[in-house]
């Protein structure tokens, strides 16, 4: 039944992604034929997973997409991007979730080095931040929140409609108590205004960074009920 | 036809499909022939692929034909590649991996080391521990005090390293040496360092076999690396109730920022407070600026310049005085600029270099007496390094020059004629070191150091070695081995250098071995050391041998020579544990330390003052979250301290030298830090209690020049700390308009 459903999935995602190649990058169209439809499957299978070692296997699928086609970022954006998530739903030592990261970072690198979306990849690197912090929030919140605010306030700059930053933002200030500055009172407006730019986001391509919605209307269902429950 | 056509196709697809699915299984192995999980096994150029499972088993399929590469690739292992022929059939295919060698990072010698920061993750030390330790006053050499290796004097402040004294160790801020690192203080007053721990992100404390990177030091080197970019832009107050203000502004850009701080201390109304034995005035003005900018991608420029004016009165005890105390004034100017550049250069080299002056002027007066000294100092120094990751080995390659001059003015009274003294001294050292993995179990350091002096005319060469074995995952073994030089200090070279034969670089050579176990958070270091001294420098005493002359006379230069010896052999163990319970951070650090030598005026060979036989720091800190709190509680103790008796040292025979024990020392400090906010500003407040068990330490006596005329004894009074204890509250407001309130974490500054 999985398999079936992947190969159902791989079918609509490579109709759509010929729908777009136009929009692609000139890089992307050197990959060889089926390219971005495999992209697409394996992009789908990752958005749907929470579970960590699909996520690992996951990472794998795009280290590999990197062989296919080694000048696109994207491969690489997903892998450190399947690394990170692993870290949030892992249950490892801190010492293993530090060497995920590490790995997590390295891709993010070799991303960078391919010339991706720089707005994306600073938001990814914020997100990295915050997961380096939850390793170990005592030692290294002064450290690593400094960097992921300075992280995402780089990332709204390169591209002020990206949503991925306003949503680590206010991710950020969701899990601050109220007392001090924080709670869903404050991130409401800020999840809010992160929805805006949901709405009106479109995505370069098919295959090109479209996350976090689900995770935006989830998480302000939860502000919603946390304020509800307050009154 | 019509109808048969599509069917046709149909099953001619459906036979391609069939007859392209290849499956492809088998295992991989490391060089030991160990199963490896998490090996991604994929055809390359395709999606097709399987990590492996715990028993290094992989299994796929694909529909791809021809001939591929299939390859193996796991972090820190070389990959490999096969040529698969995809023919439908099913292939079983096993890989052997070796691991990659060139990871120096895989073992690292740890022999004698103690790195602090926050870049390391397995750091034994972070940057916070200095300002949350008890009994360490937010003051770097405090915090070091309490780990192994150490031994505290709670009359001097600073650091004693393995029964070296104060002056052989060594700072070096962002890689340059530092003139003076402490405050001034007169003598029986401890010293804090000059520079705000705030400053800094990281620490390197080593207590022996340091690299060749370092000179100038005989027994340990503290290596601060100051903070990059300003985080964000905020404004801090500080209020310290022993009579301090600090006002701090910072201010960040894109790819710069400037620090800029102001800081005034009168400790009068404390003393109103509390009375004090020793101190009488305290006060001090200072102000610093940080300016770093970004340079290229990785390039960083910092300049930091700090002056600071500091005026000190205190009743000092003194034997020769009726009421036993002897009025001394202090006056410091002290000016700081230190300016360096890291940058890295093409072919995988990196260039780090700097320059730094100092210019210290100190005026103090022991009652009657004028004593003036006036250091300057500029240094220069530039590394390259390559770190190529390709290769087995690195190489550190570094220059370093030092011009200072040094003037020293003394009168026995206002009237009397002034004695000058100076020298000028020009230093240049070069340096080479290469750290190699010989396997990925076995990594070795070696390097070498050398360095001409001008005012000795003299030239070393400082060979070192380290290597180190990893036993397994945790657990490491590695011994170091070296030769460290240092030009004798200034007091000593300012009549030393008139000595008929001129006088040697002072020398020690180490030996230490060091196992470390390290896991979850845990912590256990031994090591072991040996130390042998020579070239020490030696004088006579004026008239009868009575240290307490000094203070009247100065030694004849004539009788200056570089003969002093000694050695110092021990143990040092740290145990760290964070994780046991929740919340809780302890640490024990215990020091044996076997000691003597023949250095300065002593007659024979005898412990030192400053060395204690055992020495036990216990720390611990529990965060507790709901009240925003962190507490800490630290326990030293340092077995009996040696001193000098003249009424127990018989100068013909030499015996009874150094023959005095102090009582032991004991401390129970304790101190917690609370988080709050003032109009939504971030707010800590640190309290902070010493001795609170209230134990009258004592740090040594002070004998008279002359034996008392009717029982032909030497009296002495008892040189104690300035009060009992110190009790202080501190507040720190961060005013930043864009950073949420955070008090769930425990606090760093």
């Amino acid at each position: 039944m999985k398999k079936v459903l992947f190969l159902l999935a791989l079918a609509t995602a490579s109709l759509s992604a010929s729908a777009q190649t136009k929009t692609t990058t000139a890089t992307t169209q050197t990959a060889p034929a089926g390219y971005q439809g495999m992209m697409a499957a394996a992009i789908q299978e990752l958005m749907q997973t929470g579970e960590p070692a699909a996520l690992k296997a996951s990472a794998a699928t795009f280290e590999r997409a990197a062989t296919v086609a080694p000048q696109d970022w994207l491969p690489r954006y997903y892998q450190g991007y399947a690394l990170l998530i692993n870290v949030f739903q892992s249950q490892e030592e801190g010492d293993v979730k530090d060497k995920t990261l590490d790995q997590a970072e390295a891709a993010l690198a070799q991303a960078r080095k391919l010339g991706g979306d720089e707005s994306e990849l600073l938001a990814l690197q914020a997100y990295i931040y915050q997961a380096r912090l939850g390793v170990s929030p005592m030692l290294r919140s002064m450290k690593y929140s400094g960097m992921v605010n300075e992280a995402i306030a780089q990332a709204k700059k390169a591209n002020p409609n990206n949503p991925r930053p306003y949503l680590i933002g206010a991710n950020n200030a969701f899990f601050t108590p109220k007392m001090f500055g924080g709670g869903p009172e404050v991130a409401k407006p800020l999840y809010e205004e992160a929805k805006v730019k949901f709405e009106a986001f479109q995505p370069a391509s098919a295959i090109a960074p479209d996350w976090g919605k689900g995770q935006l209307l989830s998480r302000l269902k939860n502000c919603n009920t946390a304020l509800a429950a307050a009154k | 036809m019509k109808r048969l056509l599509p069917l046709l196709l149909l099953l001619l697809t459906a036979g391609r499909l069939l007859a392209q699915t290849t499956t492809l299984t088998g295992t991989v192995r490391d060089a030991a022939g160990q199963p490896l999980p998490g090996v991604n096994v994929f055809l390359k150029t395709t999606f097709d692929g399987a990590s492996t499972d715990t028993l290094g088993w992989f299994r796929f399929t694909t529909i791809q034909t021809g001939t591929l590469p299939l390859v193996a690739s796991l972090l820190g292992y070389v990959a490999q590649e096969q040529p698969v022929v995809l023919d439908g059939k099913a292939h079983q295919i096993s890989f052997r991996l070796k691991a990659v060698r060139n990871q120096l990072g895989d073992v690292i010698v740890t022999a004698g080391t103690y790195e602090a920061g926050d870049d390391k993750r397995n750091t034994t030390f972070s940057a916070r521990d200095v300002q949350t330790t008890a009994g360490a006053q937010a003051d770097v050499a405090g915090a070091l005090n309490t780990l192994p290796g150490t031994t505290r004097n709670g009359e001097a402040g600073q650091l004693f390293v393995r029964g070296g004294a104060a002056s052989e160790t060594k700072q070096y801020l962002d890689g340059l040496p530092l003139q003076s690192p402490y405050n001034a203080t007169p003598s029986g007053v401890p010293a804090r360092g000059r520079f705000a721990p705030t400053l800094f992100k990281g620490t390197m404390f080593s207590t022996g076999g340091y690299s060749a990177e370092y000179g100038q030091a005989l027994s340990a080197v503290v290596a601060l690396r100051s903070v990059d970019l300003a985080e964000e832009t905020q404004t801090g107050i500080s209020a310290l109730s022993l009579g301090g203000l600090t006002l701090a502004r910072q201010q960040r850009w894109e790819r710069s920022s400037v620090a800029v701080t102001a800081d005034y201390m009168n400790m009068r109304p404390y003393f109103g407070l509390v009375s004090q034995r020793i101190l009488r005035t305290m006060q001090a003005a200072s102000g610093s600026v940080a300016a770093r900018q970004r340079t290229g991608e990785m390039g960083m420029l910092k300049i930091y310049g700090t002056f600071q004016q500091q005026h000190m009165a205190v009743l000092t005890p003194n034997a020769d005085y009726a009421d036993g105390r002897q009025p001394v004034d202090l006056r410091n100017t002290n000016a700081y600029l230190n300016a360096t550049w890291r940058t890295p250069l093409a072919h995988g080299w990196s260039l780090q270099t700097g320059a730094a002056a100092t210019r210290d002027n100190q005026h103090i007066q022991p009652d009657q007496q004028r004593i003036q000294e006036l250091e300057q100092s500029v240094v220069g120094r530039t590394v390259v390094t390559n770190d190529s990751a390709s290769a087995y080995w690195n190489l550190k390659v570094g220059a370093e020059v030092l011009a200072q001059r040094y003037q020293f003015h003394y009168q026995a009274r206002e009237s009397d004629v002034t004695r000058a003294l100076a020298f000028t001294e020009r230093r240049a050292t070069g340096f080479a070191e290469s750290e190699i993995a010989f396997s990925n179990k076995v990594a070795g350091r070696v390097g070498a150091r050398a360095e001409y002096s001008a005012v000795l005319g003299r030239w070393n060469a400082a060979p070192r070695a380290a290597l180190a074995y990893q036993i397994n995952q945790y657990s490491q073994l590695s011994g170091a081995w070296g030769y460290f030089y240092q030009t004798p200090t200034n007091d000593a070279l300012r009549l030393g250098q008139y000595a008929p034969e001129p006088l040697r670089f002072e020398r020690a050579r180490h030996y230490q071995l060091t196992y470390q176990y390290e896991a979850h958070r845990r912590l256990l270091r031994l090591e072991s050391y040996d130390k042998r001294y020579a070239h020490l420098v030696r004088y006579d005493l004026p008239g009868a041998f009575n240290p307490a002359t000094l203070a009247y006379q100065l030694p004849s230069p004539a009788t200056y020579r570089s003969t002093g010896t000694g050695y110092a052999r021990g143990l040092d163990v740290l145990w760290r544990d964070k994780t046991t319970l929740r919340n809780f951070d302890y640490w024990v650090s215990y020091s044996l330390l076997d000691t003597r030598r023949q250095q300065h005026f002593d007659p024979v060979r005898a412990v030192p003052t400053y060395a204690a036989r055992h020495n036990l720091s216990v720390v611990g800190k529990y965060w507790v979250d709901k009240w925003h709190t962190l507490f800490g509680a630290t326990y030293s103790y340092g077995s009996p301290r040696a001193y000098f008796d003249p009424n127990r040292y018989d100068a013909v025979t030499g015996t009874g030298y150094n023959a005095g024990r102090l009582p032991s020392f004991q401390d129970l400090s304790l101190n917690l830090s609370y988080l709050t906010q003032i109009r939504k500003n971030f707010t800590i407040i640190h309290v902070s209690c010493s001795n609170i068990l209230g134990r009258q330490n004592v740090f040594g006596y002070r004998y008279a020049s002359t034996p008392d005329a009717a029982t032909g004894r030497y009296t002495a009074v008892p040189l104690l700390p300035s009060a009992r204890r110190m009790v202080f509250v501190y507040l720190l407001i961060s005013i930043n308009k864009n950073r949420p309130v955070d008090l769930h974490t425990a606090p760093e500054d």
